[in-house]
């Protein structure tokens, strides 16, 4: 493929321009900002760029304060044939003018470009055909290796990357990603750090699932203790009523009775009020005069009757006195024999003169005196006859008071009507009586009406009756709502237990409501879920990125290998040939290495390979662009791209500058060469030589 | 009365999780009651007679203390002002043992209505010459409305119900139903629907029968604000339904296509131009391939583009090679090569596979570009 012109339109610094290339080496040249790289990538846009394109570089690349679009166009030659290529960016559409046949078709028209270039993208075009005076440069300086620019080409990415550097990244990027997965390490990656996330908001969220759930429970636990509390309270209402209508049976029956006892009573009342006017009466008619002395003598009478009843008192003891005194107090024979033995007392006194023997009849005298005297008790005998007269007198004496006593209280009796004190005393029996009966009547009466109203008495006893009557109304009404008083007491157990019960279940509502208030928990739950599902979407991207740098590494493992093993071969004969062609044979044989791209050459002279760093600066150089041209040929295969050089000898000398340049030289041969540079140093090698001018 | 001023919502899903949207799920809840709050404010400001709430008002049968006080402070608010509030259980906020609607809290406002029974219920609502008809959402076959006719009582009679619109075809099973047919039989001068995310108009024979959609997105779609609808009664005239944007955030899925983008600076600054604090963005990306690809790390886009957003997933599609992708490399190169083996591995890949593929090719030809992301 060859550019024979360039036309360019509104295509950045250029409004309109165009530029004419031949075979061999073509030099573009022009001081700085004169659009060298305007012009590569207006070449290389007429190439790829897709005319309908929207992407942003090329609706920049369109010249300031253009409103149209660029129009590119390209003339050039392919296997001999002539080629016209226009793009026109403002119409968005492309035409290629091929074999005297006009294509439209996008499709088409790439797959032609790419066949006759060897390349399909820009990229592709720039890291296989173009070379950067850096790529060059670096070499040449020492800071990169020969093989590893030649993998980087190889390696075809925009980037100046090589292949097993990708290697190396994917795996370190794995290893990083994993790191702890197979054992503890001390700063685990990210995997594991998720996965210890997870399995926290997972306990936590567990926790929180199974206390919500709680709740519910406790929520529907409240729900049906409200239920059955209405219901027990139901229940309970109907027991209590049943009770509570009992008790009033039995409390209405009891009134019932109480009233039938309180009326009772009030008859009783009623009946002893009538006694008493009764006792009045006779106490008026009976004994008024009686009552009167009794009032107004009552202390005198009184007296008169304490002291005739000492007085009798006194007589009645003198008397018992007198009797026991009077009674045998000596032995019969006792008075006979003190006579006796004073006789012989004194007849033996007497005759003792006559007779001693009289003596005897003293002595027995004497004896029989004593004898009646102590055994007989007839000495105390005449002791206690004085004792008596005394006695007597004081009876008389008494009965002299008594009679006094007597005569004044019959004087006061006669003032009552009566004849005699016992028929006062009789009348005053009755009188007493009369009043005790009243006094017990008064005291009843106190009981049965304290209040003292004995006037209504007959009221309350009409109200009582009218309390009987509404009472046993009341009965009639509760009559089938009650229960005997056994069942009752049952009702009442019963009532009792479901009290029980309901407090029961009002303590453990009271405690549901407190934990039901407790707030939080669901936010929590909620929370904990939405974070699970965050941490799960981080963890799921993870894994994939764990999945895929393994997919990748087994993908470019494999592409790395059969790349750079076949290019290896291809590569050491190519650039034999080359090299064997430049140096007049001196290095023909080339050995490459395919899994790092090292090479070593065949040295004649030495007759062993030897080491690149060996060789001379210019032929390194030579070495370099060699293998580097003989990748273009083969990664274009078929195709012949032109070769973009970007000014990459600017650093060598004459020497070095005529040795790469004979390489140029030689691929420029079969494939075009175009060379940007600001100066003059290619011309001499130039087949044609484009000056570019700086735009203002 | 000239006419009846309704306010329909339904779905609000208080207290409901997100967990797509996951660190960010809280704050989304938050502005579930925060939307409630404002949709409240409208119903007083816009002085309607009552608010229709189509069930699912609570994500759980059994929401948490706090957010059945903060639903009580807010209907507290309307019944201030006389407005009367209609419930009907949803699916989530399920009628059953322990739930919310059975318990006490709701029986302190005068002005407020939960229909627990089973069937269709009337409830003659208090000095608007309104009957409003409604039942709780269980588990039942056919068509709920099915025989349904509202009595002419009162002037005005709307149906309140919490089910899936029959279509014939496309949706023929679900907890509950409802036929265009029995809409159009039921007498019914306004139909509250709930239970389907979207606004839509379902009416059928002259009776307008609406769902209204939530007043705040709840999953990611069409990145529409969610709405209540404003619906008028007229003595002489068909009914107005007006949707009112009350929602804050937009939940949007979207496909962003790369393939006329020059890379990943291209795609952020795309992104970056879509760029909202209230915008919830699930970004399809497909289409990129090549080498300026390489480089792109979804995780650090992401976390660079997040605070820009509400919340914010990129999405990569698998890539698609075409053989002008694969064309564009030559074969002789490691590149080339590597390229080719993986075109050939990825076309009998799916789904996650094919995910894992691409993300392969991606990071090979990082790593070939001397880009590496590391983790």
């Amino acid at each position: 493929m060859m550019v024979r012109e360039l036309t360019v339109r509104n295509f950045r610094r250029f409004r309109q321009a165009s530029f004419s290339m031949d075979e061999g080496i073509n030099v573009v040249k022009g001081p700085n900002e004169s659009g060298k790289s305007t012009l590569v990538q207006a070449l290389l846009a007429a190439l790829y760029w897709k005319a309908d394109s929207n992407r942003r570089e090329v609706r920049e690349s369109v010249t300031w304060g253009e409103r149209d679009g660029f129009v590119l166009e390209l003339r050039g030659e392919v296997d001999g044939g002539d080629f016209h290529l226009v793009k026109d960016f403002s119409a968005r559409r492309a035409s290629l003018d091929w074999l005297g046949r006009e294509i439209t078709s996008a499709a088409e028209i790439e797959n032609h470009i790419r066949e006759w270039s060897g390349l399909g993208s820009e990229t592709a075009y720039r890291s296989t055909a173009g070379i950067r005076q850096d790529e060059v440069s670096e070499i040449s300086a020492g800071r990169k290796e020969l093989s590893e620019s030649l993998q980087a080409t190889v390696t075809g990415s925009e980037g100046e990357g090589s292949a097993l550097e990708a290697l190396d990244s994917l795996n370190k990027e794995l290893a990083d990603l994993k790191k702890g997965t197979r054992g503890t390490a001390k700063n685990p990656g990210p995997l594991v750090r998720i996965e210890e996330e997870i399995a926290k908001c997972e306990v936590t969220g567990d926790e929180l699932e199974k206390a919500v759930q709680e709740r519910i429970k406790a929520k529907r636990r409240h729900q049906e203790i409200g239920e059955e509390r209405r219901d027990l309270a139901q229940k309970l209402e109907a027991l209590e009523g049943l009770a509570r209508d009992s008790i009033e049976q039995v409390d209405v029956e009891e009134d019932i009775e109480d009233f039938h006892r309180r009326y009772q009573l009030l008859e009783s009342a009623a009946a002893l009020i009538s006694e008493e006017e009764e006792l009045k009466r006779q106490e008026r008619e009976n004994y008024g005069s009686l009552k009167r002395i009794l009032e107004g003598k009552r202390e005198e009478l009184g007296e008169l009757e304490l002291r005739r009843a000492g007085v009798s008192e006194g007589l009645s003891i003198l008397k018992r006195k007198i009797t026991s005194e009077t009674g045998p107090r000596h032995a019969v024979w006792a008075p006979y024999m003190v006579v006796v033995g004073i006789t012989l007392l004194l007849v033996g006194l007497a005759g003792i003169a006559l007779t001693l023997y009289m003596l005897f009849a003293t002595l027995v005298g004497v004896v029989m005196i004593v004898v009646a005297l102590f055994p007989g008790g007839y000495l105390g005998f005449l002791k206690r006859g004085r004792d008596y007269s005394a006695l007597k007198e004081q009876v008389e004496e008494l009965e002299d008071t008594e009679k006094r006593l007597t005569q004044r209280m019959s004087a006061i009796i006669a003032e009552t009507g009566c004849g005699s004190i016992e028929s006062f005393t009789e009348q005053k029996l009755g009188y007493l009586e009369l009043l005790a009966r009243r006094k017990e009547i008064v005291d009843k009466l106190e009981a049965l009406v304290p209040d003292g109203d004995i006037t209504g008495v007959e009221e309350e006893a009409r109200r009582l009756a009218g309390e009987v009557s509404m009472r046993e109304r009341r009965l009639k009404e509760l009559r089938g709502r009650t229960v005997d008083p056994q069942r009752l007491q049952e009702v009442l157990r019963e009532k009792d237990k479901l009290e029980a019960r309901m407090d029961g279940l009002k303590e453990e509502s009271i405690r549901l409501e407190v934990y039901l208030s407790e707030e939080g928990l669901e936010e929590e739950l909620l929370r904990a879920r939405e974070e699970l599902e965050y941490l799960e979407r981080k963890r799921m991207r993870l894994h994939r990125k764990a999945k895929a740098l393994q997919l990748a590494l087994r993908w470019m493992e494999s592409a790395t290998t059969v790349t750079l093993s076949t290019a290896a071969r291809r590569l050491e004969s190519s650039i034999g040939e080359f090299m064997g062609r430049i140096t007049e044979g001196r290095y023909f044989k080339i050995q490459v290495d395919e899994g790092t791209f090292d090479l070593r050459v065949w040295s004649e002279e030495k007759k062993d390979e030897v080491e690149v760093e060996s060789l001379s600066r210019g032929t390194v150089d030579q070495l370099y662009l060699a293998a580097r041209l003989a990748l273009v040929d083969i990664i274009c295969d078929d195709g012949h791209p032109p070769l973009l050089l970007d000014d990459p000898f600017v650093t060598f000398d004459s020497r070095r500058l005529q040795k790469a340049m004979e390489v140029i030289k030689d691929f420029s041969r079969d494939e075009q060469v175009i060379i940007f540079t600001c100066g003059d140093q290619y011309d001499v090698y130039a087949d044609r030589v484009v000056e570019l001018q700086p735009v203002s | 009365m000239a006419g009846l001023r309704l306010l329909h919502t339904s779905d609000v899903h208080l207290g409901a999780g997100f967990e797509f949207l996951g660190r960010s799920g809280k704050d989304h809840r938050a502005q579930l009651k925060s939307t409630f709050s404002r949709v409240v404010d409208l119903a007083i400001t816009s002085e309607v007679d009552a608010i229709l709430i189509a069930g699912d008002l609570f994500d759980s049968a059994y929401p948490h203390p706090g957010l059945v006080g903060e639903v009580l402070y807010q209907l507290e608010r309307v019944d201030a002002e006389g407005i009367w509030t209609l419930i009907v259980p949803g699916t989530h906020d399920r009628l059953q043992p322990g739930s919310v609607y059975e318990g006490k809290e709701f029986s302190t406002l005068p002005h407020l209505h939960i229909f627990r029974e089973s069937e269709m219920a009337p409830f003659a609502v208090d000095g608007l010459d309104l009957t409003v008809y409604g039942r709780a959402t269980l588990q039942e076959e056919g068509d709920v409305l099915e025989g349904f006719h509202a009595s002419n009582d009162t002037r005005w009679r709307v149906g309140m119900i919490h089910a899936s619109f029959i279509l014939p075809g496309k949706v023929e099973r679900d907890e509950m139903m409802v036929s265009g047919e029995s809409i159009s039989r039921s007498s019914l001068d306004y139909l509250a629907l709930g239970h389907w995310h979207s606004l839509g108009d379902y009416g059928k024979g002259g009776v307008p029968a609406y769902y209204s959609g939530p007043p705040e997105p709840l999953e990611m779609g069409r990145g529409d604000e969610g709405k209540v609808l404003l619906v008028e009664l007229k003595e002489n005239g068909p009914a107005e339904v007006k949707p009112i944007p009350v929602g804050r955030r937009r939940l949007l899925r979207t496909d962003v296509d790369a393939g006329d983008l020059d890379g990943p600076a291209e795609l952020y600054a795309a992104l970056r131009r879509m760029a909202d604090k209230e915008l919830a963005l699930e970004a399809n990306v497909h289409g990129f391939w090549g080498e300026e690809w390489a480089g792109l790390n979804w995780d650090d886009m992401e976390d660079e583009l997040s605070p820009l957003f509400f919340h914010l997933r990129l999405q990569p599609s698998p890539a698609e090679l075409s053989e002008r992708d694969i064309d564009a490399y030559p074969e002789k190169t490691v590149i080339g090569r590597f390229i080719r083996l993986a075109k050939e591995e990825m076309s009998g890949r799916q789904g996650e596979d094919a995910l894992v593929a691409e993300e392969a090719l991606r990071l090979g030809l990082a790593s070939l570009a001397g880009r590496t992301s590391r983790p």
